[in-house]
């Protein structure tokens, strides 16, 4: 397995997760409509995929346990996507 | 003799410290189940996944209320102050990269102290924010339009409000104390405790 550049990765990491919650904020502030909901949610899967794979350093470590951590926050932002595409309809 | 001079170096407080540090690291390179039994490593992924399910739990009963009663869910949220929250989500993102940043393999020890300690000051700014926050929801709370959005509203968040302030104190514990098995379990915690906030806050704010 080649070694791991921690000090690269992380920071790295950190960049893309305030440039996403950027985005995030960006899309909350400029509309509150149903699509909106679903750009958050995506950013939040994407940040949720770089703390899960660089800060608790699951890159080099597929497997069962890192795709249950990766499969949790994508399974309750597409069902609260899913609900507020729902919601917003009725 | 090579034993005799390692028992005079360990003697030494710094010695003591730096091996303390070392612990779990190999030949530079730092994974995160290094300096740990694979008990430990059992145990830890264990309640990693009593918090994500707990937590999961949660946030079906915040997305049921919000499929039945959209009405009143939307309300509520009218009246959250998801810019305290959005901020509340950079403090720890920002606290997650200096608990990351503590395992660093050539951090020396005041450098990985001074980044638990940030963590640590992260989380409790977190924690200030949040309480900021719910001064200003206090009022509307008790209104019957919201129906009982805010009751788990205040459950969610003030379950993770308590991770947040009981990690920012074990950061802060660590710190004092640290040791790379102590780090590894601490700032693992630490980004679960990130990732949840990663899904809670769009779901609560947002939906």
């Amino acid at each position: 397995m080649p070694p791991i550049v921690r000090n690269d990765a992380i920071d790295r990491a950190y960049v893309r997760l305030v440039a996403l919650a950027a985005v995030a904020v960006a899309a909350a502030v400029f509309s509150k409509e149903g699509p909106t909901i679903v750009v958050v949610a995506l950013v939040a899967v994407a940040k949720a995929r770089y703390v899960v794979l660089d800060f608790l350093e699951r890159r080099h470590r597929r497997g069962a346990l890192t795709a249950a951590l990766l499969a949790w926050p994508i399974f309750f932002l597409l069902c609260g996507a899913v609900v507020a595409v729902v919601a917003g309809h009725r | 003799m090579p034993e005799i001079d390692r028992d005079v170096d360990a003697g030494a407080p710094g010695e003591r410290a730096r091996r303390a540090m070392t612990d779990g690291v190999n030949d530079g390179v730092v994974s995160r189940g290094d300096g740990e039994s694979n008990d430990d490593s059992l145990l830890l992924w264990i309640l990693v996944w009593s918090e994500l399910v707990a937590f999961g739990v949660l946030f079906a009963a915040l997305l049921t209320f919000a499929l039945l009663h959209p009405r009143e869910a939307a309300f509520a949220r009218l009246h959250l102050s998801s810019g305290l929250a959005a901020c509340n989500t950079l403090v720890l993102l920002t606290s997650g990269w200096q608990a990351a940043a503590a395992l660093r393999p050539e951090a020396s020890v005041s450098a990985t102290r001074r980044h638990l300690v940030f963590a640590a000051c992260g989380g409790m700014v977190f924690v200030a924010v949040k309480l900021w926050e719910y001064a200003t929801e206090a009022a509307i709370a008790s209104d019957p339009a919201a129906g009982a959005f805010f009751e788990i509203y205040f459950l969610a968040t003030g379950f993770h409000l308590v991770h947040v302030a009981f990690g920012s104190i074990l950061l802060s514990i660590v710190a004092a104390k640290p040791s790379r098995p102590n780090i590894t379990l601490v700032t693992t915690l630490w980004h679960v405790v990130d990732l949840i906030w990663i899904v809670m806050f769009p779901l609560l704010y947002l939906g």
